[in-house]
């Protein structure tokens, strides 16, 4: 029982870092149209950043901010030089390609400037641990879920409230309404794109602490936030909190219960067994037909 | 109603493409026997098969990719199911080379129908994520499966490699062996193109919702294409086991794939040599200029970002585009 | 069966029902289009005309409701099933193969009407070439009668608007259908070639059986002998267009709708 209970909790704080890389999977996906494989690269991004800064002294609570800040400039040269610029064509998976070769361009520039090697990232949170009802956590992975809910609350308040969120809001909705009502869609669509990447800079410098930083690291980091949000419905941002815990649970179960080295596999039996039998995910709209 | 006139032209234009394709391909084995047996540095020459052998991959994600127009960022399953099978059956059931080169054949298009069931379903995004999610799977599963596979350390140390008299484990062999295997895959892709199946792959590239209208069975030629595609890349894993000499789960990595689809973007997936020309590029020149693999990507990734916003159809449209506008010529290069 | 023909509708729907989640998106339409009519559907956007054309011919299968086409029920046959048997379609906005060129958009259809084995196709048996001959044959009649005859080897994406929807029609006409499904296939089309069009369409019209969404009511008024109006996925009113556009309720469902888009 009491191991359930800690299983559980594990697969909760875990759930919450998958769920800050997939709504900003998602969230570009909704407003901007693309699946970005470059999602990873800047998951890898903020952990480089944050792992910068901490070894130029400054203290890690300070350095997650200033990660992220980094990833947002980095985002917005990205999305002005390249994305903005490959969207369009009759090639429809010009931006599937394009992002993906920014994410092995990024992910060879790693390796270049740090090396293949993991480097660790030091918390002040690191090694204490802390108790709830009985179960143990430690200070970091607290952290990381407190930090994931403020921001995934912070998000969801922004879209409801603001108007530039009502506006995003819209243009996922129907972008050409959204235009003919006098929205700046491009405007929107960048500022979803940044907002987007920085949720993935954001996990990044949470987990680097608790997983040590590598420049493939993004790789496992997309593929989780694919999975979760295929699994909740591409472009649905509860659908893509749903499925963070669903997977975070389950991995955490499964690695407990059943087996650790078979846990990767997890996530995409659950995938395809979503694609069979509710093609949309499980907070995803049905897509109506079009030519 | 028929225009003879056309007819004629058409029957003189079909010749003299028959012509032309008859001298390439000689031209294409004399190149392939020269360079076999002037060529005596073993490494450049095994480079040179291996090379090859990666071309015959690069064809198989360029089936799907220029054919049916999706990106399968999961095409390295295949190639690690023929390394896999090759490397098996030598290693673990004693059977001759080509034997289990051939069961890793069948197996991949039985996998491909499975697979393809399941994911062809999808479009775009989708159906790449998913198939690249699989090749995770089979990653955990060749790492996992230790009896079988040999686990995370792989297989290696095989006996000699031979196909009949051909020792394979002899570079200027093994060259010839994998470039004339590729120079008929070439050929029969060309057949492929012109033949109805081929058009019809490019009219659901084009147009799925067209290409139905008009009767074309779209989700029956993009898993057919799908199976055709599989056991390309098979041969192509196969292939690359006696110059790797060993096969672990990492050929189930997505770094293979991405080395293929560079190959097809950089040498445009209209062409049918396209993805040849690609790979020679990827190879030869990083090789020449002693480039570190990571700058190799950095740069090649870069190059296709700048293909992809100025010139989608790779550097052949590039060609194609500067000759158009220097050269005058009106475009009935029908060569893809 | 065969005497039955005249009173047989060439596409006949009951009660058509149709729903994505929780939208209705049309709401028991039904309707008896005869042989050689030319029927027109009309009503604001999105009142689900599309969606109806996409049932009619089988691409999305109605929550409830049958259709009936040359007499049979098309349910759960394949869409491209269908188009093999003389049912052809525009489309409203992806009209044509944009990277190939004239004639080879128009031979795109040639392989579903003969099969032959894998070799054969890609090898060339005698039988193969004969049927390519015959096809060839048909897409020279087609690029006449669409009137890109000294177009043909040019790339269709390159084409102007109004030229690219007659190939639309050409391509549709390949496989000499009895019946056709045109999409809006005059928008965005100038006065001179809607007028082209329309002469088009009556030139090809004798022996089938047209049906028609529009926005342009000039097209209708001019071509249909009958249209139904459909708003909110509602019929409201099946009649000779003079009669149907001055029908009370369409007439406020237009003054009335949203101007949306």
């Amino acid at each position: 029982m009491e191991l359930l209970a800690q299983t559980l909790v594990n697969g909760l704080v875990l759930g919450a870092g998958y769920a800050v890389i997939a709504v900003g999977l998602t969230l570009i996906f909704g407003i901007v149209g693309i699946a970005n494989f470059a999602h990873g690269a800047f998951f890898a991004m903020g952990g480089y950043a944050c792992y910068l800064l901490t070894s130029q002294g400054l203290s890690y609570l300070a350095a997650v901010p200033l990660s992220v800040l980094i990833v947002v400039i980095i985002g917005a040269l990205t999305e002005w030089i390249v994305i903005r610029r490959s969207l369009y064509g009759d090639s429809h998976h010009g931006s599937l390609i394009v992002t993906f070769a920014l994410g092995q361009a990024a992910v060879a520039g790693l390796i270049l400037i740090f090396g293949p090697d993991p480097l660790p990232v030091p918390s002040p949170l690191g090694q204490s641990t802390m108790r709830f009802f009985g179960m143990f956590v430690t200070s970091q992975r607290a952290f990381i879920f407190v930090c994931s809910m403020l921001v995934l609350g912070a998000l969801g308040l922004w879209l409801r409230l603001s108007i530039k969120g009502q506006q995003v809001v819209a243009v996922a909705q129907n972008a050409r309404g959204a235009l003919y009502s006098g929205i700046d869609v491009p405007w929107i669509r960048a500022l979803a794109f940044v907002l987007g990447v920085a949720a993935a800079g954001l996990a990044g410098a949470l987990l680097a602490p608790i997983t040590t930083i590598y420049p493939t690291m993004g790789y496992s980091a997309l593929i989780v936030g694919f999975t979760v949000v295929i699994l909740g419905g591409m472009g649905s941002i509860p659908g893509a909190m749903l499925g963070a815990l669903l997977i975070g649970v389950a991995n955490a179960l499964f690695e407990t219960y059943v087996s650790v080295s078979w846990t990767p596999a997890l996530g995409w039996a659950l995938v395809i067994a979503t694609l069979l039998f509710r093609p949309q995910g499980l907070l995803g709209q049905l897509q109506q037909h079009r030519h | 109603m028929i225009d003879s006139k056309q007819v004629g032209v058409s029957d003189r234009k079909m010749s003299g493409r028959t012509a032309r394709e008859a001298s390439s391909v000689a031209c294409a084995l004399i190149v392939i026997a020269v360079f076999a047996y002037t060529f005596s540095d073993p490494f450049v020459v095994t480079l040179a098969g291996y090379t090859c052998a990666f071309a015959l991959f690069a064809l198989s994600i360029n089936i799907i990719l220029g054919g049916v127009g999706e990106v399968p960022l999961g095409q390295c399953l295949f190639f690690g199911v023929g390394a896999y099978g090759a490397a098996i059956g030598m290693g673990k059931l004693g059977l001759p080379f080509q034997v289990s080169v051939f069961i890793a054949l069948i197996l991949s298009v039985v996998l491909a129908a499975i697979i393809g069931v399941i994911t062809l379903r999808l479009t775009g995004a989708y159906f790449s994520i998913v198939s690249w999610g699989l090749t995770g799977v089979a990653m955990v599963a060749a790492t996992n499966l230790e009896e079988v596979t040999g686990g995370p350390l792989g297989l290696f140390g095989f006996p000699p490699i031979e196909i009949g008299p051909l020792q394979l484990s002899d570079p200027q062999t093994y060259f010839a062996v994998t470039a004339t295997i590729l120079l008929l895959a070439i050929l029969f892709l060309v057949a492929l193109r012109r033949s109805p199946f081929g058009a019809a792959m490019d009219s659901v590239r084009q147009n799925r919702h067209l290409a139905r209208s008009v009767g074309v069975d779209v989700a029956r030629v993009r898993l057919k294409a799908f199976m055709l595609s599989a056991p390309f890349a098979a041969l192509a894993g196969a292939l690359a086991v006696p110059y790797t000499q060993i096969v672990t789960p990492e050929v189930f990595s997505v770094a293979n794939t991405v080395d293929g689809l560079l190959m097809v973007l950089l040498g445009g997936a209209q062409l049918v040599v396209g993805p040849v020309i690609g790979a020679a590029m990827f190879t030869l020149i990083p090789q020449a200029m002693n480039l570190d693999p990571n700058i190799r990507i950095l740069v090649f990734s870069s190059i296709i970002i700048l293909i992809m916003m100025f010139a989608p159809g790779g550097l052949h449209q590039l060609g194609v585009a500067l000759r158009d506008r220097f050269g005058g010529k009106t475009d009935d290069d029908r060569s893809r | 069966m065969t005497i039955a023909a005249a009173e047989r509708p060439a596409v006949s729907a009951r009660d058509i029902v149709k729903r994505y989640g929780g939208v209705t998106a049309l709401n028991g339409v039904s309707l008896d289009v005869q042989e050689g009519e030319i029927f027109g559907i009309i009503g604001p956007n999105g009142a689900g005309k599309s969606t109806l054309f996409d049932i009619l011919c089988g691409i999305t299968v109605p929550t409830t409701g049958s259709i009936r086409i040359m007499g049979n029920e098309i349910a759960g046959v394949p869409p491209h099933h269908i188009a093999r048997s003389g049912v052809a379609r525009t489309f409203q906005r992806t009209a044509v193969f944009a990277e190939s060129t004239v004639l080879e958009n128009l031979l795109f259809g040639r392989h579903t009407s003969f099969h032959h084995g894998v070799l054969g196709r890609i090898f060339g048996s005698k039988t193969f070439a004969g049927d390519q001959q015959a096809f060839q044959t048909r897409a020279e009649e087609v690029l006449t009668l669409i009137g890109l005859d000294g177009e043909r080897h040019r790339k269709a994406g390159v084409l102007a608007y109004g030229v690219q929807r007659r190939l639309a029609v050409g391509i549709a006409l390949m496989s000499d259908p009895k019946i056709m499904f045109l999409d809006e296939p005059a928008a965005g089309m100038n006065g001179r070639e809607t007028a082209d069009f329309i002469a088009l369409i009556r030139a090809i019209a004798p022996g089938r059986t047209i049906l028609i969404v529009e926005h342009d009511m000039a097209v209708i008024r001019q071509l249909c002998g009958r249209a139904l109006v459909v708003v909110d996925g509602k019929p409201v009113v099946v009649d000779a267009p003079h009669h149907v556009l001055s029908h009370p309720e369409v007439v406020t469902a237009y003054l009335g709708a949203d101007d949306d888009e």
